[in-house]
């Protein structure tokens, strides 16, 4: 008999569910596995902690319960909504007394259904695995069930929609697919983009609209976490769980969308790959900006590798309008169910044309001034450079505490900006006509690499990628880029930084390299070896001593010189461990104010600096030989800035 | 009951009607015995129920059969022919003795055969 | 009673049907007839609610019908590609039209196993298409509908077969007051059991009548005159054809059949045989008035 409610059918429903068994039931002996599996670590496990059930419900929505879903939901509105896409089977579910409204409500259920079947299933064997093991965790294992509730109706929302906008079969799980990757996947292309053209930009991706992109966003945001209490104690949450209800939110908004164009879908797009006439032109040009944008970074970087010139403007362009004309003609040719789209695919090209015409010259013409943005310096939070120089490392500055650094940094961007043209051309000559000359500057020149990253107030980030061409004329040149690198590179605060000095960290911990080619350590005897060790080894106080000698010298210049035409290969002072015959040091630095105990106790913050001793260095040469390193040991006649002696390769 | 030759182009309601007068004046269906039921004419020869209908109303019209509410439709005593039929009837019966007449058969052997069929 | 009036719907540029209008009186046979591509199937799917009209109204009983689950349960449709679940056996469609329609009869689904004599058990997909479109008007009988709407229904089945199902779909006509709409290409079958007519042509309708109107208004007359004269036939007789063959000679003329040969015997003619026309003819001959080309009716 009919139910008495019109917005539910139990006969359909009941159908459904019979219809399709063995998918659900198939995925719920596939989840199965998971109590399965449980109970058999459980058995062998001789100390059962309390909280391993709770880590594995919160593991099981963290890690498995997006891709499960994911995957498991397209299944279900395919079985579900299978019907509209054939014109013999939506004549007949048309042709039944119930009204759209009560088809929609019923197969949404149905779906649901299918998805959470396996979750109550599975799960409820799993909490009796727990029980039987006397450590269930009821509260772990709601909060999951909850996420997992979540999930199934944001990715059958998703489902649904796409469902309903298109009437081909195997286009539902395409639009799927591409709509849930789509933002990801177009930040990549449009950073790939961007990184070609805008000079300095180098951008991997933005991340900026990664909630667009549910499984990428909640894979990064929503993790599972042992809150470490005491040694037994342990609570396992969701970190960011309050995401999952957002999307639940959204998933039931997808639903209503979906509501509202099923009413107004006509049965006969059964076999269409677009349903609605006004989604048609939509669909056309996303698929051909999507081509132009992925198709045509292909094709550009196809002919980018035979050619000889750097990048081209103009071959991007060209490149973008023949992907897209491409993509417009495959995109209408879905939508017309025909082979014969000249005229409207001429169209589509010609506005291809100029989206590409448009877009290029935005580039070429800076319209939104990417490549010139230098933040200002109020906006700045902390700044960091990295340089391709021997062992300089990131070094971070804050206007605070390093004023100078950070204005030297931002006129050293300034500058940078202003020779662009001749740092682009400089380079392009440099890759492409080395084997011929010696570089345009005719002379020695090595590229440098440098990055600039800015920490603003407002919470975003400034990233600049510079290739640098350094030569030894331009160094001499005080208004270059490259003299003003020199200078901040070789400035106390950049030494200072270098060491970590300055910013919370005292050593705890030492060991001098003493060489040992001097020494006749075959006739030594114990005393000898214990003087010897108690030398290298220092305790804390002894650290310190030395660190603090260390950094006077950095402040006076006397250790941390570095030459920028001298890049990774050549050993400048201030560098290596094995140092071929003199002294080096270790010391090991942890931060001096007490940390929170909220983490395991292996990850807390240090770090370790390797220093290789030069006679300049005046006060670390007192220091080491207050510390008992013997004289002889260190030698004053070795020549100053590192020029080739021994070098230990 | 009967059968209807579909490719007489003769409209099928007449046929019928044609049909169940000659089994009431040949007396296959005799005086006052009950007519099948609309319905179930319908369901035998597979036809519209309706032509059936038609078929019957002309009948009675003719005076062939009479009608009983309730009941159903049964065929009529021997009585005194509706004028419209004895015309009709009469016109073929010309056509007929046209015919013979042409082919030169004698007066006596026509009416030889309408006595014979008077006396039964 | 069906009512669709000034209905019209365009795919995708196309015109399958131009303001098409049809009334079909309860208790009716009403035969949709066409050439192929008239849109006769798209008329019949705005019936069933499976379509939409652009403009226009399809009610039944006075009720829309699209989105209108009331008036859907009363209308059951035998499509020309019955729908059926992949692995479904008869019993399974029968319990599924059984919870979707309230007046669905499971005493009469019993009674008519010996009528069809399908294997109630079997698999839908297995069997012949003949016998799919039986299950499919089994089915469909079981519903009970006060509106029966039939897309080509006999097509496919066998000569006996066919005689069951209009044997007993007259009976509900007769019985319960079951409109019934037919779609066909056959005029000769509709013939017996259709009591009005309507013609679809290019998405129009071009004529609507009963049967009765249609055989009796318009008779075929033999007729010779007497030697030597061709008399002047009464100017108000409504002449759509003639043709002669020696000196017979043949008139197609419309009206009643007495008033005809009345008005001709004034011509004194020497012989005259008034006949009636079959349903294919009276078409040719009524159709012949207008601007189509007969040639295009003809199917």
């Amino acid at each position: 008999m009919p139910s008495k409610t019109s917005f539910f059918n139990t006969t359909l429903y009941k159908k459904l569910l019979s219809r399709f068994w063995p998918m659900w039931l198939g995925i719920t002996a596939l989840a199965s596995l998971a109590p399965l599996i449980t109970l058999l670590e459980l058995m062998h496990l001789t100390d059962i902690q309390h909280w391993y059930m709770g880590s594995i419900y919160t593991s099981i929505l963290a890690t498995g319960g997006p891709a499960f879903m994911l995957v498991y939901s397209i299944l279900a509105a395919m079985a579900v909504w299978g019907y509209l896409y054939s014109p013999r089977s939506v004549s007949l579910m048309h042709t039944l007394p119930m009204t759209r409204t009560c088809l929609f409500v019923t197969g949404c259920a149905a779906g649901l259904s299918f998805l959470l079947l396996p979750v109550v299933i599975a799960g409820a064997l799993l909490f009796l695995v727990g029980l039987f093991f006397g450590i269930a965790a009821p509260l772990a294992f709601f909060q999951s069930g909850l996420g997992l509730i979540c999930l199934a109706v944001l990715y059958f929302g998703f489902a649904t929609l796409c469902a309903m906008v298109t009437g081909s079969l195997l286009a539902l799980p395409v639009f799927y697919a591409v709509g849930n990757f789509l933002a990801v996947l177009l930040d990549l292309l449009l950073a790939n983009f961007t990184s070609s053209f805008f000079f300095g930009v180098n951008a991997a991706y933005s991340g900026a609209v990664e909630w667009l992109s549910p499984t990428v966003y909640i894979y990064n945001n929503v993790a599972a976490k042992t809150v470490f209490i005491s040694d037994d104690v342990r609570q396992c949450t969701i970190q960011g769980y309050h995401i999952l209800f957002l999307y639940c939110l959204a998933g039931a908004l997808l639903l209503a969308v979906s509501w509202a164009l099923y009413r107004c879908r006509s049965s006969e797009s059964a076999g269409d790959v677009v349903s609605f006439r006004f989604l048609r032109p939509l669909f056309k040009f996303v698929v051909a900006l999507l081509a132009a944008f992925s198709f045509g970074q292909v094709l550009y970087l196809l002919f980018t590798a035979v050619s000889v010139s750097g990048a081209s403007l103009v071959r991007m362009g060209v490149c973008m309008t023949v992907a897209g004309a491409v993509g417009f003609w495959i995109a209408d040719m879905l939508v017309q169910k025909s082979l014969r789209v000249w005229r409207t695919t001429v169209a589509g090209a010609g506005i291809m044309a100029v989206v590409a015409l448009v877009i290029c010259l935005a580039v070429r013409f800076d319209v939104f001034g990417i490549e010139d943005r230098i933040p200002d310096r109020a906006d700045i939070v902390r700044v960091d450079i990295n340089a391709d120089v021997s062992y300089l490392g990131t070094l971070t500055f804050t206007p605070d505490a390093d004023p100078e650094a950070v204005d030297q940094i931002l006129a050293l961007h300034r500058k940078i900006l202003d020779d662009k043209d001749f740092i682009r051309q400089t380079c392009d000559h440099y890759y492409y006509d080395r084997y011929y000359d010696r570089g345009p500057l005719g002379e020695e020149t090595s590229l440098l690499y440098c990055r600039l990253a800015y920490e603003l107030k407002d919470g975003s980030q400034l990233t600049r990628i510079y290739t640098l061409p350094i030569s030894r004329s331009l160094l001499a040149d005080a208004n270059s880029y490259a003299a003003a690198l020199d200078v901040l590179v070789n400035s106390p605060a950049s030494r200072l930084r270098q060491v970590y000095y300055g910013q919370g960290y005292a050593p705890t911990w030492g060991y001098i390299n003493v060489p040992q080619d001097e020494m006749d350590m075959e006739n030594w005897s114990d005393s000898d070896w214990e003087r010897y060790n108690d030398i290298c080894d220092l305790s804390s106080d002894e650290a310190a001593v030395l660190y603090a000698a260390l950094a006077e010298d950095a402040q006076a210049g006397r250790w941390g010189q570095k030459d920028l035409m001298g890049g990774r290969g050549i050993e400048g002072s201030g560098s290596t461990v094995s140092n071929g015959g003199n002294v080096s040091f270790e010391l090991e630095l942890r931060p001096s104010a007490a940390v929170p105990d909220t983490e395991e106790p292996w990850s807390r913050d240090y770090a370790r600096i390797f220093i290789a001793y030069a006679p300049e260095m005046t006060a670390t040469r007192q220091a080491l030989l207050d510390l008992g390193v013997p004289p002889a040991v260190l030698k004053p006649e070795e020549p100053a800035l590192g020029g080739g002696s021994e070098i230990v390769d | 009951m009967f059968s209807l030759d579909h490719r007489d182009a003769r409209p099928i309601y007449e046929q019928i009607r044609d049909g169940l007068r000659r089994m009431i004046v040949t007396g296959a269906l005799a005086p006052d015995e009950k007519l099948p039921s609309v319905r179930a004419l319908a369901m035998e020869l597979a036809i519209n129920p309706n032509t059936i209908q038609r078929a019957y109303a002309e009948l009675e019209t003719e005076g062939y059969t009479y009608s009983v509410p309730g009941k159903g439709i049964f065929a009529a005593q021997r009585q005194a022919a509706a004028p419209a039929r004895l015309e009709t009837l009469l016109e073929r019966l010309t056509e007929l003795l046209t015919e013979l007449h042409f082919l030169e058969v004698p007066l006596e052997a026509v009416t030889a055969r309408v006595e014979e069929v008077y006396h039964d | 009673m069906i009512e669709v009036r000034e209905l019209t719907k365009t795919f995708d540029g196309f015109k399958a049907l131009d303001s098409a209008s049809i009334t079909v009186p309860d208790g009716a046979i009403y035969g949709l007839v066409g050439p192929n591509g008239a849109g006769k199937s798209t008329l019949i799917r705005h019936l069933t609610g499976i379509y939409r009209p652009d403009s226009g109204v399809c009610l039944a009983g006075g009720e829309p019908i699209y989105e209108n689950p009331a008036a859907k349960a009363r209308i059951a449709a035998i499509p020309d590609d019955w729908y059926y679940f992949p692995s479904a056996t008869i019993r399974d469609m029968m319990r599924f039209y059984r919870g979707m329609y309230p007046t669905f009869d499971e005493k009469r689904y019993e009674k008519f196993k010996d009528v069809f004599q399908l294997p109630e058990k079997a698999v839908i997909r297995r069997m012949s298409k003949g016998m799919q479109k039986q299950a499919a008007f089994w089915l469909a009988m079981c519903c009970r509908p006060d509106y029966l709407i039939l897309d080509e229904p006999v097509d496919g089945l066998d000569p006996v077969m066919r005689r069951q199902v209009w044997s007993l779909m007259m009976g509900d006509v007769s019985e319960h007051g079951t409109t019934v709409l037919v779609s066909s290409h056959n005029l000769r079958e509709l013939e017996d059991v259709c009591d009005h007519v309507g013609i679809l042509h290019k998405g129009r309708v071009l004529l609507e009548r009963s049967l009765s109107d249609l055989q009796d208004n318009i008779v075929k007359v033999q007729t010779v005159f007497q030697p030597g004269t061709v008399p002047e036939l009464p100017r108000d007789l409504e002449i759509l054809h003639t043709s002669c063959i020696g000196r017979v000679y043949t008139y197609i003329i419309r009206g009643n059949g007495e008033t005809v040969g009345q008005k001709l015997a004034a011509c004194q003619p020497v012989m005259i045989d008034i006949l009636p026309l079959s349903l294919e003819e009276i078409f040719i001959y009524e159709l012949g008035g207008e601007q189509y080309a007969v040639k295009d009716i003809l199917f």
